[in-house]
Formats: structure tokens, C-alpha cells, sequence
């Protein structure tokens, strides 16, 4: 099931000004896999997310993509080299088209004909962005702008997606929508990074997963081990 | 109110207005892109007349008569240049204000010892001869390549790791900007002298000064009149389709919306700004040096003052960060101008102050401008 180690996190520090977040957290991630970040508000999951797109810098530790240390990189370098995140909030292009967003997500690519088809592709897994594409991705709801932000990840065509929190202030059976969907990117061969804090349901979804608290990772499992261990129960499955 | 149905009133505003509307552009896409008032616009404007200028002078004397290339050359080498120095502007000034790393201060230093230079080869040129020395040339060269040099060393890692962050300090860009208006027109009296200058006659196509559509009783549309709308026309068009259609033209606006997540798609911002900066640049020389046309001299450092504030209120007018917003405040401010001055009297005493005026009532009641939005934005 699971191939090379495509993105690794070793002993990294990271945080804002004089606030350390990140306190030496290390997270490997194999081709094909999901893998979930789980944690409480506050344990630093989004940072870790920044971090790893060069959006917040790492202060120490290392953090390599397909073996490549990225961590001195610009955030659009290390675009460049197949990473792409869909950050909390969906962070649409709120006065440009559904379709302008989604050629945004293919800024890097110079291939028409295959970005045609990744359109056709977005389109097919997500029918109401193609009745959509001509509205400003602004007037779009709630799930429909989760949507649009997967589909715009995914015409970069990355090696590696990370999401942060996508079923964030979405309807239950939008959640099990949008899950149902990162299974199937996954099963395209799209390795997942999954930031949640439905641990529920990203653990039923994911390979394996680690959990954060307060800037360290305090269990790191198979998804199937931390669904049934006591201490993982109690403080985030609500059991 | 005989003034208003005068015909000669339209054209002129027509003119006016396509001028105020090239330079409108530069100042609401970098605003809405670093939310800055590039108030050194102005200036890239009276660069691109000088150099405009220059290469007509040097040409025109050499050649007998009047040649029919000369103004488009001295145009697009003035686009050139002045595209240059938009980028200068921004890496040298801009960019290490939005980089977090200690660059700035490297280039404070750097710009010090440059101003005391010149300023020491300025009085010491002042008590001897007239001719701009050819050492000032060399300190301004020498400078502005430090300059160039360090702020892309930057940009290539040079200093240390690439910033993390897009946004500078509101205040210090804007400060900045003023400082580099000043300088700007400092470098210009330098270079050449405070003293007007205009475009020799002859160097000109007869048929500038011609009436080209005659209309009534001797009004009509001169050669340069036409010259100016129609170049106006297709700049303004080509820079529409260029925001609208093309992909640098998304990038620009996803960055204007959201630098940080126009990044996470890969684009690199600072390209993005620095591209923003070059068209916009290049509009200004044009507009400068049609305006010079316009005029026919009467050239100096501060030739672009006017025109900037004016074209600023424009664009503020419209809607600042909205490009078709700048290009209608120009034309409105053109009309309001032109038909001031038209009307005789206080009128044409007062024609800025009318100007100025409208722009005022317009924010009053509607403060996003006519054609900018107001935000509302959606979780």
C-alpha cells in the first residue's frame, strides 16, 4: 500500500515572533497514503500546514519533499514541486470566476490540452462547479467554496494535497460529500494530508494519523490503532 | 453657458481625459495590488517626457525635417525605460519594505552614501560650468546600479531566506514613496537642469499642429489630438484584455485579492508586483510624453506634479484598485477641467479646484469610488 517517504518533518520549530508553536514535531507521510493531523484548537495544526508550505519559516528542523530539503524555499517554489495545500477558510479568489479559480490552480502548468482535461475531470467530481463556472466564486455557499478550493488544488495536479479542516462549517452530509471525494483522489493516486479536527470521520478515512497536542506529537498509529486506543477515545473521539 | 455646446470644450477634454486616464492606471494597479500610493508615478510620468524628449532632440537634428517614425520610436524606447525604472523603483524602495529580513538597512546605507555623492558633485558642478557633469552621470549610474544589483541579490537569496511575508508597513511605503518623488525630481534637475525645454517644431509631423476634422468656425481636432485618443484607446484596450484574459493578468488580480494564496498557487508575487509596476510605468512615459506634445514644452522637474495628483484623484475617483474605475475618473476629471477652463473667467482661474471638487463630492457619497465596491465579503 505504502510506497517512499514523499514528504518528512524532522524535529521541526516553527511559530510567530516571539511565540513558539511547533515544538520539535517529526511526521512522515509514504506515497499514497492519507494521513491525518489530528489535535484540539490551538495545538498547532494550521502552523504545521504553514510550515510545511513556507508560509510561516521553520526555525529549526528539517523538511523534505521527495527528498529535497524545501524548508529555506519560497512558498511558490516549493509549489513548484508538486505540494499544494487547500488552507483553512478555502481562501477563494472571492471577485474572479468559479473557472478563473480553477485556472489559477493550473498557474504552473503549460500544458492546455491536459489542463482541459483536469478541468473536464474537476468538473465531473464536482457537477455544480461546471453550472457555476461563470459565477464569482465569492456568491458561491459554504460547501460549494470547499469544493472549489479541492478543485483548484487539484489542477495543480500536485504529488502531495494537504487540506486544512475541510469540513469546517459544512453540513454533515456535505462532510461525508467531501470525504467521499479525497477517498477517491486518494485511490487516483493523490497522496492526502488531512488536517481535522472530526477526528471521527478522518480516522475512519485515513491510513494513519498522529495526534498533536500543544505543539508536540503525542501518538503517531494506523488509523484503525488510535480509533481504539483509550487515550485518543477520551479526549477526541467523545467516547 | 454658452461654453458647454462649444465643441473645442470636448476635444480638449477628450485629450486632457485620455491623458489623466494612462497615468490613473499605474497608481490604482499598484494600489490594488500592495495597497500603496505609488506617489513617484508622477514622476516615472516626467522621466518618460524627458526621455521622449531627448531621443527627439538627438534624432530630430540629425535628420532633415520632420520623420513620421520619430514619435513612435521615442514612445516605445521611452515605454522601455520607464518600465525599467518601475521596476528599480520597486525593488530598490518598495520590495525591502516588504521583506523581514535586515536588507533594508544594507540599503539605506547604500542609498545614503549615493544622495551624499551627488549632492557633493551637485555644488561642486554649481560653481563651475553649466553642462550636467559627466561625474554626476557617473555617481547616478553607479548608484542606481548598486541599487540594482543588491535589491536582486535580494530576490535571489542573497541576504539570507526569501521574506515569508508580502505586506509592508502602510506608513513607511507611503513615506517612502514621497521620498522617492522627491529624489525623482531632484535626480531629473541633475540630470537636465531646472531650466523648461520643449520639442523643437520641426521634429514634429506638419500635421500635429494641423486641423485634421475641421467641426465649426476653426475648431476641429488637431494632428495630436487624434494622436493621443487613438493611442489611448488601444493602450488602455490592450491593458484590459491583459488584466482580464491573460495569465499574468489573473495572477495580478488573484495577488490584488490575496497575495498569500495567489502564492500557495504557485505564483511568484513579487514577479507579479514588479510586472504591475513595469505596465504601469510604461502607460506613465507615454502619457508623459504625449502631454509634452500636447504642450509642446514648457518641460521641467516638476512636470509631473499636476498631472499625478490629478491622475491619483482620478483613480481614487473611480475607485481606487478598479482599472476601468481610473480610466472613467480620468476622463471625468479631463471634462470637468476642460470645461472650467472653457467657461472664461474663475472658471479657468479655478479649473483644478473643480476638479478636485468633484472628486471630493464623489467620495462623499459614494467613499469606495464610482465603479469600486464596497467590501462585503463572504465566510
Amino acid at each position: 500500500m505504502t510506497g517512499h517517504p514523499i514528504l518528512t518533518l524532522e524535529s521541526v520549530h516553527s511559530g510567530y515572533g516571539p511565540l513558539e508553536v511547533l515544538r520539535g514535531i517529526t511526521i512522515e507521510v509514504h506515497e499514497g497514503e492519507i494521513v491525518t493531523l489530528l489535535g484540539a484548537n490551538g495545538a498547532g495544526k494550521s502552523t504545521t500546514l504553514n510550515t510545511i508550505c513556507g508560509i510561516v519559516r521553520a526555525r529549526s528542523g528539517s523538511i523534505c519533499l521527495s527528498g529535497e530539503e524545501i524548508e529555506q524555499m519560497p512558498v511558490h517554489a516549493i509549489v513548484e514541486k508538486g505540494l499544494c495545500q487547500v488552507p483553512e477558510g478555502r481562501k477563494l479568489f472571492g471577485d474572479m470566476s468559479v473557472l478563473e479559480n480553477l485556472e489559477m490552480g493550473a498557474y504552473l502548468r503549460n500544458d492546455p490540452s491536459e489542463i482541459g482535461k483536469d478541468l473536464e475531470h474537476c468538473y465531473e467530481l464536482f457537477p455544480i462547479l461546471a453550472e457555476r463556472r461563470k459565477q464569482m466564486a465569492g456568491s458561491l455557499s459554504g460547501g460549494e467554496q470547499q469544493m472549489c478550493a479541492i478543485a483548484r488544488a487539484l489542477m495543480a495536479r500536485p504529488k502531495i494535497l494537504l487540506l486544512d479542516e475541510p469540513s469546517l462549517g459544512l453540513a454533515p452530509i456535505l462532510v461525508q460529500q467531501i470525504f467521499d471525494i479525497i477517498r477517491r483522489l486518494n485511490d487516483e493516486g493523490t497522496t492526502i494530508f488531512l488536517v481535522e479536527q472530526n477526528a471521527n470521520a478522518a480516522l475512519r478515512l485515513a491510513h494513519r494519523g498522529y495526534v498533536m497536542e500543544t505543539g508536540t506529537i503525542t501518538h503517531c498509529d494506523t488509523a484503525e490503532a488510535l480509533l481504539s486506543d483509550k487515550s485518543v477515545q477520551e479526549g477526541y473521539l467523545g467516547y | 453657458m454658452e461654453f458647454l455646446l462649444d465643441p473645442g470644450n470636448t476635444i480638449n477634454a477628450l485629450t486632457l481625459g485620455s491623458l489623466y486616464a494612462m497615468i490613473a492606471v499605474g497608481y490604482t494597479m499598484v494600489y490594488g495590488i500592495i495597497k500603496l500610493i505609488n506617489f513617484a508615478h508622477g514622476e516615472v510620468f516626467m522621466f518618460g517626457a524627458y526621455i521622449g524628449l531627448m531621443i527627439i532632440v538627438a534624432v530630430g537634428s540629425s535628420t532633415s525635417g520632420a520623420v513620421l517614425w520619430l514619435l513612435p520610436v521615442a514612445i516605445l524606447l521611452a515605454m522601455l525605460a520607464c518600465a525599467m525604472m518601475g521596476t528599480i523603483l520597486d525593488w530598490a524602495a518598495y520590495l525591502p519594505l516588504r521583506q523581514n529580513h535586515r536588507f533594508p538597512d544594507v540599503l539605506s546605507v547604500l542609498g545614503l552614501v549615493g544622495s551624499a555623492l551627488l549632492a557633493i558633485l551637485y555644488f561642486t558642478r554649481s560653481n563651475g560650468g553649466t553642462d550636467p557633469a559627466p561625474g554626476i552621470l557617473i555617481a547616478l549610474a553607479t548608484t542606481v546600479f548598486l541599487l540594482f544589483v543588491a535589491s536582486t541579490a535580494t530576490l535571489m537569496g542573497g541576504f539570507g531566506p526569501p521574506a515569508r511575508t508580502f505586506e509592508s508597513s502602510r506608513l513607511s511605503a507611503l513615506i517612502t514613496a514621497i521620498g522617492m518623488s522627491l529624489s525623482l525630481q531632484t535626480i531629473a534637475q541633475l540630470i537636465w537642469t531646472a531650466n523648461p525645454q520643449a520639442i523643437p517644431d520641426r521634429s514634429l509631423p506638419a500635421f500635429f499642429n494641423e486641423t485634421v476634422f475641421p467641426i465649426s468656425n476653426g475648431a476641429g481636432v488637431q494632428g495630436k489630438q487624434l494622436v493621443i485618443w487613438v493611442t489611448a484607446a488601444i493602450l488602455t484596450s490592450i491593458l484590459t484584455y491583459l488584466v482580464s484574459a491573460t495569465k499574468i493578468g489573473k495572477a495580478m488580480r488573484a495577488c490584488a485579492i490575496d497575495k498569500q494564496t495567489a502564492s500557495l498557487m504557485g505564483v511568484n508575487v513579487n514577479h507579479v508586483i514588479a510586472f504591475t509596476f513595469v505596465v504601469g510605468s510604461a502607460m506613465a512615459a507615454v502619457a508623459g510624453i504625449l502631454q509634452t506634445v500636447k504642450v509642446g514644452g514648457n518641460l521641467t522637474p516638476r512636470f509631473g506634479y499636476y498631472p499625478g495628483v490629478i491622475a491619483f484623484a482620478a483613480a481614487v475617483l473611480g475607485g481606487i484598485g478598479n482599472i476601468r474605475g481610473a480610466m472613467l475618473g480620468g476622463l471625468l476629471l479631463g471634462f470637468t477641467q476642460s470645461f472650467a477652463e472653457g467657461a472664461g473667467g474663475k472658471g479657468s482661474e479655478y479649473s483644478f479646484a473643480f476638479a478636485f471638487g468633484l472628486m471630493v463630492v464623489v467620495i462623499i457619497f459614494r467613499p469606495w469610488g464610482l465603479l469600486g465596491r464596497a467590501t462585503a465579503k463572504r465566510a
